[in-house]
């Protein structure tokens, strides 16, 4: 914790280092973030680089996080994906995940099979089901592991609001499971 | 199924998609740290000028106010 609150006072006084360990502490998670939001890596990578540039502006401003560096930036990059969704509408987001588990493995499993099945579902349930708010408290509450107070900042809502939005996603998602399952 | 059961299912998939997921690919994540680099660079020297223009502003007022004296 102290390293991360150095880090940040060294970054406010534009340390070259310090910015740098701090892009490379974050850069890769909110990538994977980015990502799972707006479903293209191109955009996602170009995301992260404003994400990184607004943080520089912001401290050559004297401005910028005094702490809680994560939120900040995850903060910042929901907004710059909020903003590009309302102009470019993408919709197909994990589903590059689901490819990737059974890579290196020739027969999967039933078990796996069936895990397979059910995370499809899930992720189409996480497309098709939920709202937009929904879905980015769903992905920064149980894939980010923020709090229901961060999450709260992060998406500029209240924690009141926050709980209400998550309990429906969740609801959705429970049906879409209790669904696949009795199809299983 | 019960609710519990479905939560802990739905919670286990979200585990799996963590580990699972793409992650930033290490070309693109080079060129955008040098790119990122080269900004904080471009920055700092902005900075650095900015203050040596204003210091040279000041040295020269304070000259000016010398002369007048």
């Amino acid at each position: 914790m102290n390293d991360v609150v150095s880090l940040l006072k060294a970054a406010q006084k534009l340390d070259e280092d310090a910015l740098t360990a701090i892009f490379d502490q974050y850069a890769p998670a909110i990538y994977k973030y980015t990502l799972r939001l707006c479903h293209d890596p191109i955009q996602a990578d170009n995301i992260v680089g404003d994400v990184f540039a607004q943080l520089l502006e912001q401290f050559a401003a004297g401005k910028g996080p005094r702490t809680n560096l994560r939120s900040y930036l995850y903060q910042t990059a929901y907004h710059l994906v909020v903003d590009r969704s309302r102009d470019n509408q993408h919709t197909a987001p994990l589903e590059v995940a689901v490819d990737r588990l059974d890579r290196g493995q020739l027969t999967p499993t039933q078990t796996q099979i069936e895990e397979r099945v059910m995370m499809e579902a899930l992720i189409s349930a996480m497309n098709s089901e939920l709202t937009d708010d929904q879905r980015h408290v769903i992905i920064l509450r149980f894939l980010e592991d923020f709090s229901l107070k961060e999450t709260a900042d992060i998406v500029g809502k209240e924690v009141n609001n926050i709980k209400v939005i998550q309990n429906r996603g969740i609801a959705k998602l429970r049906k879409a499971l209790g669904l696949q399952l009795e199809e299983m | 199924m019960s609710l519990e059961t479905r939560d802990a299912e739905i919670a286990r998939i979200f585990a799996r998609l963590k580990v699972s997921e793409t992650g930033y690919p290490p070309r693109l994540f080079d060129a955008r740290r040098t790119e990122f680099k080269k900004r904080v660079s471009k920055t700092c020297l902005e900075l650095e000028c900015s203050i040596a223009f204003i210091n040279l502003l000041k040295s020269k007022g304070s000259d000016n106010a010398n002369h007048a004296c």
